[in-house]
């Protein structure tokens, strides 16, 4: 497959990408901006005005001890994701790939399955799953002779974080596994051959030939976890919707409720572009890692 | 005692057996080529060797040293694969240096070690590079480096240079006879291009499906083969074929019939040389070089077909009509004659094809070689 590449600035290759770019300008590029420009301003939904206030959103935000709440909830899910996804994610990936000989590819998919289900669907299923009333999970915990959370699995505010990173780690570990799993099939066969003609087995070659050889990709993959526990809205919104008590309040949620339910949008902007420059930073942070290797 | 040696060898897998009951030994110093046709079994047999795969019975000693159960590392071999195999996150250099490392030997006998193998090499100025940054033929001498930094007993090849362009690859060869000779090591090289295997070889191995055909020097093989398989994979063109059967007997002489309305063919078997029975069905073989326009024997007339003129030497390829080359794997049943010159010869053409009585071969049934050539340069003058 030797295509001939498009002369540089030529007209049909600006005509391929008008398409792409177009969609970008506009759902990306444009709000982004008009995010950063509004993040210093005071106004709400329906204000005829835009007042400006220079960095006020921001010192507010500084000050906000919910929005320092929030940032630390999101790192909570962000280290609780890395653990549970990507560590778990490379152990299935090692077991599908080393372990199991018949139906891995069954195997494969049912651990798959939750990645290709909407985040609004994950959240509804388990939200009857954990309900206190009716949830399966109450009727688990009763039949083997324990108590479960007098306030509810998702009502209790010093379980509900962790309830969440459960969630989130059903959804996505499949995600994380066929990223790794990829990345360990890609290591030729004859390198481990050589590597135990070299003296590497075991754990050796593990350390020598494994690691070295799905670095990129676990590189790709913390990151994909950081950058999405950073971003995540739609299953807490859906479930718990910040609460109980602020306490899975996230960025995402946070800004969320400041803009639409107090109509603070200068505010929300200037959390929003917070959370925009550290997406940013670490998807350069991740070109950068990647490039290395 | 043989420096490496090889007994009874058997791998089974769950449904076909690779190797049957293998043996053969090689001497300190030796270069030893297996050659034969894909999954005859010569991989197998190597990766049996580096203890990749496990044997199903038999053993494998190195200097003196049974070292049928012993893990890769400890078998004191080193192995160059086809695809390389090279550590793509490692430069050149601890790429080479690898084993040692692992090892835990100090820095100064590795770098020492790696220095002295990539002088040989003459990969000096690669050292510090990444194996993406090389050329095929580059990172082949990076692998053969690997394997020398290790001093091992016995160098294993597993088809290093299948993955080279031909201009390379015979490059290669020379470069891998004159490391041998500098070396003066053991090796075992597989391959499945009887090109590399008569160059480079001090002995061939013939393997075919599972067993050794012959074991030999590559002129041996060429001119005394013992079995029509051995007959035919080595040589290129390939030995032409004929099947024939035994029409009369009279004492050590023979004679065949080749068919309706041609001359049958009368030879002289020499004492030791099993005779067949009358009426037996043989196959004759004559090599491309033995065929031409004189000849005491007039086999056929034909048609030439295709002619690969290469310069120095001409390749015809012509169709003698009531007389078919039984080989599957020749062209349509053409006779392959191999011209040591220039030739004028031009499709359409019609020649006759002619050859000394020394120069036909005689296998049975089954494939065993019953009456041998004289030798080539007896009969080429």
């Amino acid at each position: 497959m030797n295509r001939p590449a498009l002369p540089a600035g030529s007209l049909s290759a600006s005509a391929m990408m008008a398409p792409a770019l177009i969609l970008v300008g506009v759902f990306i590029l444009i709000p982004a901006v008009v995010a950063v420009v509004g993040s210093f301003f005071d106004f709400s939904m329906t204000s005829a005005t835009w007042t400006f206030v220079g960095g006020a959103n921001y010192r507010r935000a500084a000050t906000d001890p919910l929005f320092w709440l929030a940032i630390s909830n999101n790192i909570f899910i962000v280290v609780g994701s890395v653990i549970t996804q990507v560590g778990g994610g490379a152990i299935l990936a090692a077991i599908l790939d080393r372990g199991i000989r018949r139906g891995s590819v069954v195997y494969r998919t049912i651990i798959f399955m939750p990645v290709v289900i909407s985040s609004i669907a994950v959240a509804f299923v388990w939200m009857l799953i954990l309900d206190p009333n009716v949830g399966p999970l109450n009727a688990v915990v009763k039949a083997l002779g324990l108590s479960p959370p007098r306030l509810g699995w998702l009502g209790d505010p010093a379980i509900s974080l962790w309830m969440l990173l459960l969630i989130a780690a059903w959804q996505n570990v499949g995600f994380q596994m066929m990223l790794i799993l990829a990345g360990l099939q890609a290591i030729p066969k004859e390198n481990y051959e050589a590597a135990s003609l070299d003296g590497a087995r075991g754990l050796k070659a593990f350390w020598y030939i494994t690691l070295p050889g799905i670095r990129n990709v676990l590189v790709l993959a913390t990151l994909i976890t950081v950058i999405g526990g950073f971003k995540v809205f739609d299953l807490v919104f859906v479930t718990t919707g910040g609460g109980p008590a602020n306490a899975t309040q996230v960025l995402g949620t946070y800004t969320y409720t400041q803009a639409f339910s107090f109509g603070n949008m200068g505010y929300a902007n200037a959390m929003a572009v917070v959370l925009l420059v550290t997406a940013a930073l670490l998807g350069w942070l991740q070109v950068r890692l990647s490039r290395r290797a | 005692m043989f420096h490496l040696e090889v007994r009874d060898v058997v791998k089974r897998y769950a449904r076909f057996t690779a190797l049957s009951g293998v043996s053969f030994a090689a001497e300190r110093g030796e270069f030893v080529v297996m050659v034969g046709p894909s999954g005859c079994g010569k991989s197998t047999l190597l990766r049996s060797i580096a203890g990749l795969e496990q044997i199903s019975s038999g053993s494998v000693s190195i200097a003196g040293h049974d070292i049928t159960a012993a893990e890769p590392s400890d078998r004191g071999v080193a192995m160059v694969f086809q695809n390389y195999a090279l550590y793509p996150h490692m430069t050149v250099a601890q790429n080479m240096g690898f084993a040692l490392k692992v090892a835990r030997r100090p820095k100064s006998e590795i770098n020492a070690a790696v220095m002295r193998a990539a002088e040989i090499l003459r990969i000096t100025d690669h050292l510090a590079k990444y194996p993406k940054a090389l050329s095929g033929g580059q990172k082949q001498r990076v692998a053969i480096g690997r394997a020398i930094t290790r001093a091992p007993e016995v160098f294993l090849f597993d088809e290093p240079l299948s993955n080279l362009d031909a201009a390379l690859r015979s490059q290669m060869r020379i470069e891998l006879s004159r490391l041998h000779r500098q070396l003066g090591a053991t090796m075992l090289y597989v391959t499945h291009d009887q090109t590399e295997a008569m160059t480079m070889a001090d002995r061939i191995i013939v393997m075919n499906g599972g067993t050794i055909e012959q074991i030999g020097s590559p002129l041996d093989l060429y001119n005394k083969p013992a079995t029509r398989f051995v007959a035919g994979f080595i040589g290129s063109p390939r030995m032409n074929f004929v099947a024939a059967h035994v029409l009369r007997l009279a004492g050590r002489s023979v004679g065949f019939s080749l068919g309706a309305g041609l001359a049958p063919l009368d030879l002289e078997f020499a004492p030791g040389e099993t005779l067949p029975f009358l009426g037996d069905a043989v196959v004759l073989g004559i090599r491309p070089e033995a065929l031409g326009d004189s000849g005491e024997i007039h086999l056929a007339d034909a048609d030439v077909a295709v002619v690969e003129a290469l310069g120095r030497e001409t390749l015809v390829y012509s169709d003698a009509h009531a007389l078919r080359t039984t080989d599957s794997e020749s062209l349509d049943g053409y006779f392959a004659q191999l011209v040591p010159s220039q030739s004028d010869k031009r499709p359409g053409q019609r020649v006759s094809l002619r050859a000394d009585r020394s120069a036909f071969v005689v296998f049975a049934a089954d494939g065993a070689t019953l009456h041998d050539a004289s030798p080539a340069l007896a009969h080429h003058k």
